[in-house]
């Protein structure tokens, strides 16, 4: 075995492991060797003095580079712009199909990446360390599996450094395909994986004003699979909290399957979201600065601040949408009077920008003194957008209702699923009896 | 409520008489705050609301009369704490009353806040009765002594029949002497001897009778059940009748009105007094009659109410509620609304209905207005205002909260204050709904789906030291 040999040299390895391979095997020993080899034989330079990397074809063997570049990654002390530069040429011309056999490297890539830009020199800001590694993750994650609803461990990390670079927008052409498969096999995925990514996706949705999917990314955060609770759970629910009471104006309950664990975690610690949720709900002003005023510093110190005078300026506004489902028309003093401002040209700058942001359609008549007439809205429903729209939901549903089947038959197969079925008829015969039986009994039950 | 508050009840003298301790609130009734003369206090330390009433129109002696037994004694009390000018009055009947009993102590302390009153409106005060005081407490012990020691015979003879009767006989003597948590506990205990179907009503009911006096309503539904399903139910219809009587103070107390209603309609007529050391017949009408106001629609107004004999009978003892009910079903709301205000303050009064009386009137105020509202497209809030003796600045707000709450599906044109029905666009609502009906599904099953891979790839949150997947 190659791997085995301690007086390996760099030479041997670029030889061996240049590839092309003629069978499977041979790559696989390639990758072994490779994964095996002492970091200073990866990071030690060519006979002729030379630069590796810049002697290596990624396109030709993406594995040996990315095994280079990964270990010169983890040295102390990188030549920053060097390996910068390594990186981007490797995700511009890098073979990725080869890459998708050996995942583990270009994971391991990611994580060489954002140790890469947390480690830059001093000189460097963070946002713009985290700027420049944003490409290749883009690659990375997009490549390795993010494309096609794969998830990856690429995700949190693309989604992380897009908020540090203050570049939310980066992360959107993996967060907008939704997850349809968890592989963890090659790629060690652990569950802090998913609530991060889902944690940060949510955040950047925040961001982006894309309320209702940060809402359901914070909820696959809470109702993950759960025998404790995670930090990061708790976390996401604050800003499940708020961010339902922006778009919804109350916070929906979660789902059934929420770990019990969690629920109870999340009761235990996040009262004063709940109470603030609560003095939110009951629209009214005084009492929700009540509550804000007396959790000021908590929520500061949970950088929560933002989104809570978001809210805080939104609820004028959601009492003025609440009147239009009561009158036609309104006086803009009455209106003041009714939401709790001041003065009616302060009510009448917030109907104007409703009307213009379209969340109110309303017409204001001076003459009458400052008279709002509400509207319906404007029936959407008869053109052939509504068509095109419904023909692609269904089209949609469709696909997810194929796919259910899909899991459903495959769970069935399952040897678990199968154990059960067969043990529960075995307990329905006669004679067999015992402990087995009757549990499993118990089980089909549930199963139902 | 719990049985330890039992003594913050009627029995001892209100601390509100004197007024240093209460924060006065005055409250604004909400029928056009048409309800001087009820001065509300809030007590903020205990939360519950003391208020006076000074325009009474009861007649205490007919009152009163209904009564016997501890109710009397804690209705002639309860108005002694609420309505100053009938103190002194309800304060002497209930000490007349509590010398039938042999309640010392209640005793004691009602004679105690009638020489309060009495001082407070210069009045003279009558002494108090030592020899009955004396003599009473003193064959209390000597029969409380007789009593554990013939329940100790019983025991040891192990006859059933004598034990339980050993158990009632101590309860009742509990029960004479006013102390119900005594009482409940002997009665509770006749509970393992009963034999006969009449000795498990009569446990039944000596609870229920007790637990209403201590306010612990929540004791009543389960003894309902058992008496219910006792067979061979001596005297069915006097003592269905006396259980939903309980069954509806137990729902009242819990907010349900409609359920009380319900239990109330259905007593039959022939219970009428039997029940009077808990409620009496005209009680039965004046309760049965708001609560369903409160809580039915016209059609189960006509059904239950007006084609029920029981209940019209009953009715007859108060023919204010019946008017009231004629009114309301005729749409006759200023009359109906009229009528409410005058019985208002004599109902703050009752010991059970007072603390509801607000909420009733309000669901009666609320079903009125949308009653009013049904046959039209749209509405003169000037007209209707007049109709519901009001204004349109006070009908306006209460509306657009019955609009709010989805109890009336209109919106108001304040400017030409006009009440209109809402136009329903059904295909809108179709197309919108169907569209969050189908996101709603692909969220669903994505989410489920996404779950399951979860689990089967173990990406479960748990303690474990995994956590340093990156320095291996």
């Amino acid at each position: 075995m190659y791997h085995s040999n301690p007086s390996i040299k760099l030479e041997d390895l670029l030889s061996s492991c240049a590839g092309p391979f003629s069978n499977e095997k041979q790559a696989k020993n390639a990758w072994s060797m490779l994964k095996s080899a002492p970091l200073a034989v990866l990071t030690a330079s060519m006979r002729n003095n030379a630069d590796p990397l810049s002697h290596l074809d990624p396109a030709g063997a993406p594995i040996l580079y990315l095994a280079v570049l990964n270990a010169r990654l983890r040295v102390h002390n990188p030549n920053y712009n060097v390996l910068l530069h390594a990186a981007s040429h490797f995700v511009h011309t890098a073979a990725w199909n080869q890459l998708q056999v050996a995942p583990e490297f270009a994971f391991y890539f990611a994580q060489g990446l954002a140790e890469l830009a947390l480690n830059a020199p001093s000189t460097i800001p963070m946002q713009q360390s985290a700027l420049t590694i944003l490409e290749p993750l883009q690659y990375l994650c997009a490549y390795m599996g993010g494309s096609r609803g794969r998830f990856t461990p690429v995700h949190p990390i693309l989604a992380k450094f897009s908020l540090l670079a203050k570049h939310p927008k980066a992360a959107l052409p993996c967060l907008d395909i939704d997850i349809t498969e968890i592989e963890t096999h090659a790629s060690h995925l652990r569950y802090q994986d998913f609530l991060l990514y889902h944690y940060y996706g949510g955040m950047i949705y925040l961001q982006l004003k894309n309320f209702e999917r940060a809402l359901d990314f914070f909820t696959l955060t809470i109702a993950a699979p759960a025998t404790v609770a995670s930090a990061i759970q708790i976390e996401a629910h604050r800003k499940y909290i708020l961010a339902s009471l922006l778009l919804l104006g109350k916070v929906p309950s979660l789902p059934k399957y929420t770990a019990q664990p969690v629920s109870r975690a999340l009761k235990n610690t996040n009262t004063p979201y709940d109470d603030f949720a609560k003095a939110y709900e009951s629209l009214n002003i005084t009492r929700l600065q009540t509550e804000v005023s007396k959790h000021q510093d908590l929520f500061n110190k949970h950088k929560n601040w933002g989104l809570v005078t978001q809210l805080m300026d939104s609820l004028v506004r959601r009492n003025i949408q609440k009147l239009t489902q009561t009158y036609l028309t309104l006086s803009l003093s009455d209106m003041a009077k009714s939401v709790g401002i001041d003065t009616p040209q302060e009510a009448e700058r917030h109907v104007l920008q409703m009307i213009e942001e379209g969340q109110v359609y309303a017409t204001i008549n001076h003459r009458e003194g400052g008279m709002v007439y509400f509207r319906d809205a404007p029936n959407r429903f008869d053109d052939e957008e509504t068509v095109r729209r419904f023909e692609r939901e269904i089209a949609e549903a469709h696909v997810i209702a194929k796919r259910v089947e899909k899991l459903d038959r495959s769970l069935a197969l399952t040897k678990e699923y199968q154990g059960k079925v067969v043990g529960g008829e075995r307990a329905g015969a006669a004679g067999l009896g015992g402990m087995m039986a009757a549990f499993n009994d118990d089980e089909i039950l549930i199963d139902g | 409520m719990n049985p330890m508050d039992v003594d913050d009840e009627p029995g001892t003298p209100p601390p509100g008489i004197g007024p240093i301790q209460w924060h006065g609130v005055p409250l604004e009734g909400f029928l056009n705050g048409n309800s001087e003369g009820i001065t509300e206090f809030t007590n903020k330390k205990k939360k519950t609301d003391k208020y006076f009433v000074t325009n009474q129109k009861l007649d205490l002696e007919a009152y009163s009369a209904n009564y016997t037994g501890h109710t009397k004694i804690n209705r002639l009390t309860f108005i002694a704490d609420h309505c100053p000018p009938l103190a002194v009055e309800a304060l002497k009947m209930a000490l007349s009353e509590l010398k039938g009993t042999g309640d010392t102590v209640r005793y004691h302390d009602v004679y105690q806040q009638l020489l309060r009153v009495s001082q407070s409106q210069n009045v003279h005060c009558p002494p108090m009765d030592n020899s009955w005081y004396n003599a009473t407490s003193d064959a209390a012990k000597t029969k409380r002594n007789r009593l554990e020691q013939e329940l100790k015979n019983y025991k040891n003879n192990l006859i059933k029949e004598s034990i339980r009767m050993g158990h009632n006989d101590l309860g009742d003597f509990y029960y004479d002497i006013g102390d119900l948590a005594n009482a409940m506990k002997s009665y509770s205990r006749t509970r393992d001897y009963c034999t006969t179907s009449k000795h498990i009503i009569d446990m039944c009911l000596n609870v229920i009778k007790v637990s209403i006096e201590m306010g612990n309503f929540s004791q009543i539904q389960p003894h309902f059940v058992k008496a219910e399903q006792t067979p061979e139910m001596p005297d069915r219809n006097i003592t269905m009748g006396k259980l939903k009587c309980a069954m509806a103070l137990a729902d009242m107390d819990q907010g349900q009105f409609k359920k009380a209603a319900r239990n109330l309609l259905d007593i039959s007529f022939e219970m009428g007094s039997h029940f009077s050391d808990v409620i009496s017949p005209n009680d039965i009408a004046v309760y049965g009659g708001l609560l369903s106001l409160a809580s039915f629609d016209r059609m189960e107004l006509k059904k239950n109410v007006f084609e029920n004999s029981d209940f019209r009978q009953y009715l007859e003892a108060e023919p204010q509620i019946r008017e009231l009910l004629q009114s309301f079903y005729n749409s006759k709301y200023q009359k109906c609304l009229d009528l409410l205000e005058n019985m208002r303050s004599d109902l703050k009064l009752d010991i059970h209905l007072h603390e509801h009386v607000d909420r009733i009137y309000q669901n009666i105020r609320q079903k009125a207005l949308v009653q009013y509202f049904s046959p039209f497209l749209s509405v003169d809030m000037n007209k209707m205002a007049a109709a519901f003796n009001t204004d349109v600045a006070q009908l306006e707000p209460e509306l657009a909260s019955l609009i709010t709450e989805n109890h009336i599906q209109a919106r108001i044109d304040s400017h030409n204050k006009i009440l209109k029905v809402k136009s329903a666009d059904q295909r809108s609502n179709i197309f919108e709904t169907s569209i969050k009906m189908g996101t709603e599904y692909k969220k669903q099953a994505h989410f489920a789906m996404l779950r399951i891979k979860l689990m089967r790839a173990d990406l479960v949150v748990k303690t474990d030291d995994r956590d340093h997947r990156d320095h291996r």
